[in-house]
């Protein structure tokens, strides 16, 4: 080999090594979404979780988390915000935001990633977008199938009660009078005292 | 069914001011809770808040405290910010919650005092509760 050929094969090194050095030194994001339901019902709450994680060796700033996948005839906010700023995400540090909404009509639903605009540091004047993970599609149930297969069904078994108290009540009334007026009614202490005493009264008269 | 009903009030409890960065701070909180625990799988606690100081200074940088876990102050506006955590719908509890609110100074002293393993007497620049 050459000395020429060396000197390049070196150069080329070194210019590897510090775009390696500078890919590393600057803030990275990573951004995940989370959809933290077991069901996502009409008009119930669908609460949505971003982590952010900052993988790089500074610190991450004017962090601004938006999410614009969330339309407004689909979907009403109710707890927090969807767009925030974060100040400082310092290096190896987990951030997390969450968000409450309620779905305002039923259906499929693409649930997208959020948008993640950054600033690599101080010195770093270069904005940086990341976009979250995407949680994918999902099915908007309705309340009242919800409703149908989850709800303690209060109002139902009431109404089974009053629908069968004639057929239980009607023989049950039947039978107590039957028995109260034909059963042998056992005599009593009190009504033994007090026939007891109406016997002497009659045998004194 | 398992209903979980966590209706939250945060109200601010004591107005601490000691930093120069936001004198005699007002707080005025708003805030919301899961209500039903058996479509998510955790619960949710957001509460929303605006903080004014006398000296008409916004943007600040802020740092929160809640059980002794250190959370993340996100900004909503230029007055206005948001702290939300979520918990697991079988540890969540219903009760009052303290939120103890630091600036950048308050924040960095009272890790410092973690580090050292002292008895934090860091004063928050706010303090609001939370009733679950």
């Amino acid at each position: 080999m050459s000395f020429r050929q060396s000197l390049v094969l070196a150069l080329m090194f070194l210019c590897i090594k510090f775009s390696v050095e500078e890919s590393e030194s600057g803030a990275r994001l990573l951004v995940s979404k989370q959809i933290l339901n077991k069901y996502i019902v009409e008009n119930m709450d669908l609460v949505v979780k971003y982590t952010l994680y900052n993988i790089g060796s500074s610190p991450a700033v004017n962090v601004l988390l938006t999410d614009k996948s969330f339309s407004p005839d689909r979907f009403a906010v109710v707890g927090g915000s969807l767009a925030v700023k974060i100040h400082r995400i310092p290096p190896a540090t987990n951030m997390s935001h969450t968000v409450v909404l309620r779905p305002i009509r039923l259906g499929f639903y693409n649930f997208t990633s959020a948008e993640v605009e950054y600033n690599g540091g101080t010195e770093d004047a270069h904005v940086n977008v990341a976009l979250s993970s995407e949680p994918g599609e999902g099915y908007v149930v309705s309340f009242r199938d919800y409703d149908k297969k989850f709800s303690p069904h209060l109002l139902d078994w009431a109404a089974f009660a009053i629908m069968t108290l004639p057929s239980l009540g009607i023989p049950f009334f039947l039978w107590w009078s039957s028995k109260s007026k034909y059963d042998y009614e056992p005599l009593s202490k009190k009504k033994m005292q007090r026939d007891a005493l109406k016997k002497k009264d009659d045998d004194k008269n | 069914m398992f209903l979980l009903r966590l209706s939250a009030f945060f109200f601010v409890a004591a107005t601490v001011s000691c930093s120069n960065i936001c004198p005699n701070p007002t707080v005025s909180v708003s805030s919301f809770t899961t209500e039903d625990g058996t479509v998510v799988t955790n619960v949710a606690y957001v509460s929303q808040f605006t903080l004014k100081c006398s000296n008409g200074a916004n943007d600040i940088p802020l740092f929160a405290e809640v059980s002794g876990i250190s959370l993340p102050v996100v900004q909503t506006g230029l007055e206005s910010y948001q702290v939300s955590w979520v918990e697991e719908v079988n540890k969540a509890r219903s009760g009052e919650r303290n939120i103890l609110l630091y600036d950048e100074e308050g924040y960095a002293n009272l890790r410092k005092a973690f580090r050292n393993a002292e008895q934090s007497n860091v004063e928050p620049l706010e303090h609001t509760k939370d009733h679950g």
